[in-house]
């Protein structure tokens, strides 16, 4: 059977089909967690950016226009939604280093031999530090960072999503990466070292 | 192109594969002659794989399993579900609903009444009760939700001057950034204002208002500010918030305010347990 089309959920979702909203859900909840989590920068608070998400979809689904994509307009609820959260709340998310582990590394399915130990330390410490020079980030140039990286947007399709200017879009691109690099030209550095050793 | 920062300005278009043959073309050919330009381009370049080998953790598969589930418990969806045929017209992704605040409102506002009846032992007769009832929680209720507003109002301020605060002018490399955004919010406050303030000094909460009537000032400079972040008008706007410590007069409200929320948790309690002791009290003399 063939899967109904976004357009076709939407519509049924507007008549109140509860079910139709399960299945846009099932289809876009990976997608849209994983740009909260990029956002965020911490699982429980993608978990629950993505949720407040579906549920402005669902409350605004009178509002949905077919001119944009559905993914396109989910991407756009859920960086609105980021950008106005509380001050407070992001600055939550600004864990100290120690919390940091847990939350954001995969755990691996076995426990690893001991030599992979340093492997694994290695992992941690790059995965750490490169968490860390996001969160550098100013909001906006995290979102249009992590648009353009992380999710292969084209510069036009975020300033449409982000609802700027092109222009815009490059100037905090161009701020973004020039941040992140002088944060990370530290661990450069020390790579290239090891490598050379 | 003749300037180092123009050439600069498509370093972003070059890296992620966006510049058309003829800009690029261009490009390399003064990041040939420019070691200026040929540095910066290679230091931001070299940092594009290491930021590539960032990995998010999978949250695995109970996680996507319950996710639906999860979702259906937000007291959220519930309101809405019960709503969705209607559209509702006031929904910017930058208000919350304020459904929540009216109904803390009216019981917060229906023990208050309580409350005062009860602590000043007004002798209760039959045919006082209704116009008693009717005006003292009319009042009471009015002036809670000017106030819930104006919490909101606060709050909803706060960010957009705390987000001017902390706009760095002069970062070489950051060209012209607009804040349509911030504009679109400061244009709604600016509207918004006008009835605040009058539903403010109607509830003689002058205070309140006199606040409203500077934030709303600073709402329309910002509105009307054309969308440049390196623009010395900035700094006039950003000196104009400190000079009327409108920062410190919002914390200081919002403190007030909730010191009075505090004071109503407390009435509250009062009022259940001595509810409870005289029901008590009751059941003990039928017995
Ligand atoms: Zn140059």
């Amino acid at each position: 059977m063939q899967k109904p089309d976004d357009a076709v959920l939407i519509d049924q979702i507007q008549q109140g089909d509860i079910r139709a909203f399960r299945k846009l859900v099932e289809r876009y909840k990976k997608r849209i967690y994983y740009l909260a989590y990029d956002l965020s920068g911490n699982h429980h608070d993608a978990e629950d950016l993505s949720q407040e998400v579906f549920i402005k979809v669902y409350q605004s689904i009178h509002r949905y226009r077919p001119e944009s994509s559905p993914y396109s307009w989910l991407y756009r609820i859920t960086v609105n939604t980021f950008i106005d959260q509380k001050r407070k709340k992001i600055l939550n998310i600004i864990k100290p280093l120690s919390t940091y582990k847990a939350d954001s590394i995969p755990e691996p399915a076995e426990r690893s031999a001991a030599g992979d130990s340093e492997k694994k330390a290695d992992s941690y410490f790059l995965q750490s530090h490169l968490q860390n020079a996001l969160k550098k980030l100013s909001k906006r140039e995290r979102t249009v960072f992590v648009l353009k990286h992380y999710h292969g947007l084209s510069i036009a399709e975020i300033a449409a999503t982000v609802d700027v200017a092109e222009g815009t879009v490059k100037s905090l691109l161009f701020r973004a990466i020039r941040k992140m690099q002088q944060a990370l030209q530290f661990l450069r550095t020390e790579m290239e070292t090891r490598e050379a050793i | 192109m003749k300037s180092c920062k123009e050439y600069q300005n498509i370093f972003i278009e070059d890296f992620y594969d966006e510049l058309e043959p003829y800009r690029r073309d261009l490009l390399r050919a003064h990041l040939r002659q420019c070691e200026k330009c040929s540095r910066l381009y290679k230091e931001m370049l070299s940092a594009l794989p290491l930021l590539a080998k960032r990995q998010r953790p999978e949250p695995g598969a109970a996680f996507w399993q319950s996710y639906w589930q999860k979702l259906l418990q937000r007291p959220e969806l519930n309101q809405t579900q019960k709503h969705l045929k209607k559209p509702r017209l006031s929904q910017s992704p930058f208000f919350r609903p304020r459904r929540r605040y009216l109904s803390t409102a009216l019981a917060i506002a229906a023990f208050a009444l309580l409350a005062v009846v009860w602590f000043t032992g007004i002798p209760w007769q039959k045919q006082d009760i209704p116009s008693l009832i009717n005006n003292q929680l009319t009042q009471t209720i009015s002036h809670i939700n000017v106030r819930k507003e104006a919490a909101l109002y606060l709050e909803r301020s706060k960010l957009i001057l705390l987000g001017l605060k902390n706009i760095d002018i002069g970062i070489n490399d950051s060209p012209s950034i607009d804040f349509a955004h911030q504009r679109k919010v400061s244009k709604e406050l600016a509207t918004e204002a006008v009835v605040l303030k009058q539903q403010l000094e109607k509830s003689e909460q002058q205070r309140l208002a006199e606040l409203i009537s500077e934030l709303e000032l600073v709402m329309m400079q910002i509105a009307n500010h054309d969308a440049v972040y390196d623009d010395p008008a900035i700094e006039v706007l950003k000196s104009g918030v400190d000079n009327r410590a409108l920062l410190m007069k919002i914390n200081l409200e919002e403190m007030i305010m909730d010191r009075e929320k505090q004071c109503l948790k407390i009435q509250r309690k009062k009022v259940v347990t001595s509810v409870s002791k005289s029901a008590g009290g009751e059941n003990e003399t039928q017995l």
